[in-house]
């Protein structure tokens, strides 16, 4: 260090430029002997500090907080706290709500909020049509799941299931390629209902595939100020709003919205949900539906299949049927129809080990599987894109599910 | 691989561990690795990139060296190609775009092409170390023998990102001291580390949500209001840079290695050129020594004088990125540090007494004026077009007559719930100014030369519980990444 030059002021540090102080032993001498390393004494008082902190447990962990209201979120709010009980669950991704709330919607005539509308009134009809009254459906699917979300949300809500219930799982190819799917431990899903769950930990370590989420859950489970971030950061935030209410008393009538915060800052906690702000509106059946080219977006979602995210939906799923056998519940996987055009960008013989596993899933643990995958059946103009469907095929898909799930109580 | 990720909370211990085990001849090895894992970690490809340009300077400068007759035409060469590669990738689309722009206003229809260039990380900063290499060996000081050494100069990661920028004089020879560890060196590095994560985690990312809100969305706030913001920008843009300085220097000083300080309480400037002695500090030595004097510096007469004092300003700020807002910021710069050499002059002959200009009033308030000043620069600086930052400046310049009939009940941010940092402002602003009147108070008290030893540790494990209670999922990168 002696050799550096002394023209560079930028390099003198801040310690060099101040003047010695005048009689440092004044107050030394009343501290005990300076440790060999603070850091070190620092971090140990931090993991005392910790330890004491998960030995005495101040902060009370409520189960079923959650700070980001997500679809999820809506949806655990909207049935957890009743005493509802259905017939029919729903699962699947944005395939399986576009199928059932178009139908609704348009069966109805009258616009549904996607974030509260969790019944299929049409399925309801349909079963009723197909001999089985009285039937209610719960859809419990929801934008971006895949088995590793299904899973948790059927264990969060199954007790809202009457026994001898039907779980119906929609599940398309995109639900095991997805090239953008992070983990299954970065979703909305794993994030709030892992706290209201008790997971098994051979089934938890699934959750956490890379190293960096396994790092991460380790976090979690030894920093005691980290697991309960959440809770303290809320309560932080309750106790600010409070102060500045002291000071500022107008502050607290102020009528700030969800539709003023999302005009002002739309990436601000990005994925949150609000009444109203996802309308389904009743289709026109006699006209043909616009249909949007999303080729792009599902060419970069299957462009990098990972075959360690195949082979980890395919465990969920198989935790799924385990889960749905010990509630007593049957389970249905239906492969959901999807557009030629996007089949084409699927490499073939992916969709063949794709069809080949849920057949052997299938056959294996004794689940009924239903292919409704057929162009002839549901040709394009079924579709509002190159995945989801429009109120026609929603309700033709309805119509043809709801003999399957007729089959299963008789 | 940012600074604020588990990634580097993983990284850095495991090259830490390696480089104290490691003997000495090693460790200008070991590092080396380790900054090119954490540059590839990136995008792998860049590495290449890096290590071209730290081959090429490094044989080309040997050149210059034993070509004492065509020593200028060398440093020209090298100074050449290292702008060129930073104009290839960084300036590229910029020029494109203002080809364009300027066609379209003659009524001319051209269609540019469009290149997919990506901007290699952290390439401003090594550019200028590798700028700075080439001139002070044509000035005659000594090359650099080893190529691992060079590398690891231009590399080395904690500040291959956003700087300091180094001066290889400063840090080559301390590569070759054969340091023993010392727990000195893991106390200060630590603290600096944790005081950096707490700036930039703890106050800059709350900072920038309002600041993305009030610069997006300029129309939906008074004209107080968008001062409060522009306050808010300023806190942000410091506390972030000097969050990912300290953590630099705190990182740099694990291995027993001193990088360059680059702030130095910047809002307690009580003029425009204080201001720049105390902001971004190895930036603006780096552009007073091979920009400003080059040009004349400040030993000519008046009006070239400030025409270099323009040049460096301008071109200053176009290298903070290739956008006419920043260059239109550089610009400010030169127009208000000439305005300041003219205030200078005048109150010279005017006579202004020594004791007027030492009056603690006169002098706080210059530093107000000063801070306002810098403020309104920054609106260039941060606003997302040239077009949006004058219609910003503008509605900041209707406060005096809002202030006339002024209410709290008018702040818009005093109506916003959700995130609560908008009302926080009225309360956090103030404290983030007091605070930096009071470090200096402190610092002029001798209390950071060598705090009692539990204040020290108390400090720490407060910011090790605060960073573990508030650090996000995921944080957004730091401001100067871009650059």
């Amino acid at each position: 260090m002696s050799q550096m030059s002394p023209d560079n002021e930028s390099l003198r540090q801040e310690t060099q430029i101040r003047q010695p102080r005048v009689h440092p032993e004044a107050y030394e001498i009343l501290l005990p002997m300076r440790p060999k390393s603070l850091f070190l004494v620092a971090l140990s008082a931090f993991a005392i500090l910790n330890a004491s902190m998960m030995f005495i447990n101040p902060i009370k962990f409520n189960r079923e907080f959650y700070p980001y209201r997500g679809w999820l979120w809506w949806m655990v709010n909207d049935i957890k706290p009743t005493n509802n009980t259905y017939d029919v669950a729903l699962l699947g991704s944005s395939v399986m709500v576009a199928a059932v709330t178009t139908a609704d919607a348009t069966s109805s005539g009258k616009p549904l909020d996607i974030i509260l509308h969790h019944k299929s009134e049409y399925m309801d009809k349909q079963l009723e049509i197909n001999g089985i009254p009285k039937q209610q459906t719960v859809n419990l699917s929801g934008p971006g799941q895949m088995p590793s979300d299904a899973l948790l949300i059927f264990m969060a809500l199954s007790d809202h299931l009457k026994e001898g219930s039907t779980v119906v799982y929609g599940l398309a190819p995109r639900d095991f390629f997805d090239s953008s799917f992070q983990s299954a431990s970065d979703t909305e899903s794993y994030k709030y209902l892992r706290r209201m769950i008790e997971l098994k930990p051979r089934v938890n370590a699934h959750y956490h595939q890379y190293f960096w989420d396994k790092a991460n859950a380790l976090l979690e489970r030894c920093v005691y100020l980290y697991d309960r971030s959440a809770e303290i950061q809320t309560k932080w935030f309750h106790n600010l709003e409070n102060f500045l209410i002291k000071i500022f008393p107008s502050y607290e009538n102020t009528t700030f919205t969800y539709w003023d915060r999302k005009a002002l800052l739309p990436a601000y906690k990005g994925a949150e949900f609000h009444p109203a702000a996802s309308m389904c509106a009743p289709e026109d059946l006699t006209k043909p539906h616009e249909f949007i080219d999303n080729t792009f977006e599902y060419f970069l979602r299957y462009r990098r299949p990972n075959p360690a995210v195949f082979d980890a939906q395919l465990y969920f799923l198989r935790q799924l049927s385990q889960q749905c056998k010990e509630k007593k519940a049957k389970l249905i996987i239906v492969n959901m129809p999807i557009t030629e055009v996007n089949m084409a960008l699927l490499p073939r013989h992916h969709y063949q080990n794709y069809m080949t596993a849920l057949r052997d899933f299938s056959k294996t643990f004794d689940v009924k599987f239903v292919d409704l995958n057929n162009p002839k059946v549901f040709p394009k103009t079924d579709f509002r894109d190159g995945v989801h469907m429009n109120a026609r095929g929603g309700m033709k898909f309805i119509e043809l599910v709801a003999p399957e799930i007729a089959g299963t109580k008789k | 691989m940012l600074f604020n990720s588990l990634q580097y909370l993983v990284f850095l211990p495991v090259v830490f561990l390696l480089y104290w085990l490691a003997p000495h001849k090693a460790r200008v090895a070991l590092l080396l690795i380790a900054s090119y894992v954490f540059y590839m970690s990136w995008k792998p490809m860049y590495g290449l990139l890096i290590a071209g340009l730290t081959i090429g300077n490094f044989f080309l400068v040997k050149l210059l060296n034993k070509q004492p007759e065509r020593k200028k035409l060398w440093l020209g060469l090298i100074v050449a190609a290292n702008l060129l590669m930073l104009a290839i990738f960084k300036y590229t689309t910029f020029a494109f775009d203002t080809v364009k722009d300027g066609l379209n206003l003659m009524h001319i229809d051209w269609k540019e092409p469009h290149l997919n260039i990506i901007l290699p990380l952290g390439i401003s900063f090594f550019v200028f170390e590798f700028i700075h290499y080439a001139v002070e060996v044509y000035k005659g000081k000594p090359e650099v023998k080893s190529l691992p050494q060079f590398a690891l100069f231009a590399s080395f990661f904690p500040t291959q990102i956003a700087g300091p920028i180094k001066r290889y004089q400063d840090f080559i020879p301390q590569l070759d001291l054969k340091a023993k560890f010392k727990w000195e060196y893991v106390d200060e590095g630590m603290q600096l580390i944790l005081m950096g994560l707490a700036k930039k985690v703890l106050i800059a990312d709350n900072l920038a949500l309002v600041v993305q809100a009030g610069f997006a969305h300029p129309e939906k706030f008074t004209s107080i209001d968008m001062w409060i913001l522009t306050y808010a920008f300023a806190f942000q843009i410091f506390l972030d840079f000097a969050g990912y300085t300290d953590i630099a220097r705190g990182s740099a000083m694990l291995f027993g290695y001193k990088v360059p300080i680059n702030f130095n309480l910047p809002y307690l400037a009580s003029n425009v050129a204080d201001f720049w002695n105390r902001w971004h500090i190895s930036l603006s030595t780096w552009l007073r020594d091979y920009l400003f004097i080059p040009l004349g510096g400040s030993r000519c007469d008046r009006v070239k004088v400030y025409r270099n004092l323009f040049i460096t300003m301008a071109l200053g700020g176009l290298w903070h990125g290739a956008a006419m807002h920043f260059f239109l910021w550089g610009v400010y710069q030169g127009v208000v540090l000439i305005l300041h050499r003219e205030w200078q002059r005048v109150s010279e002959k005017l006579g202004m007494t020594k004791e007027i200009l030492e009056n603690k009033f006169y002098h706080a308030a210059s530093v107000v004026f000063t801070f306002h000043v810098v403020c309104i620069g920054w609106v260039f600086f941060r606003a997302e077009t040239s077009k949006s930052a004058f219609e910003i400046i503008g509605k900041l310049m209707m406060a005096p007559q809002e202030l006339m009939n002024f209410s709290l009940s008018q702040l818009e941010v005093l109506k916003i719930r959700d995130p609560i940092i908008f009302p926080a402002l009225v309360v956090l602003l103030p404290i983030l100014m007091i605070s930096h009147v009071a470090v200096n108070w402190l610092s002029t008290k001798q209390f950071y030369q060598k705090p009692a030893w539990p204040v020290q540790v108390g400090v720490m494990v407060a910011l090790m519980c605060l960073l573990t209670i508030f650090s996000p999922d995921s944080s957004p990168r730091f401001i100067y990444f871009q650059f």
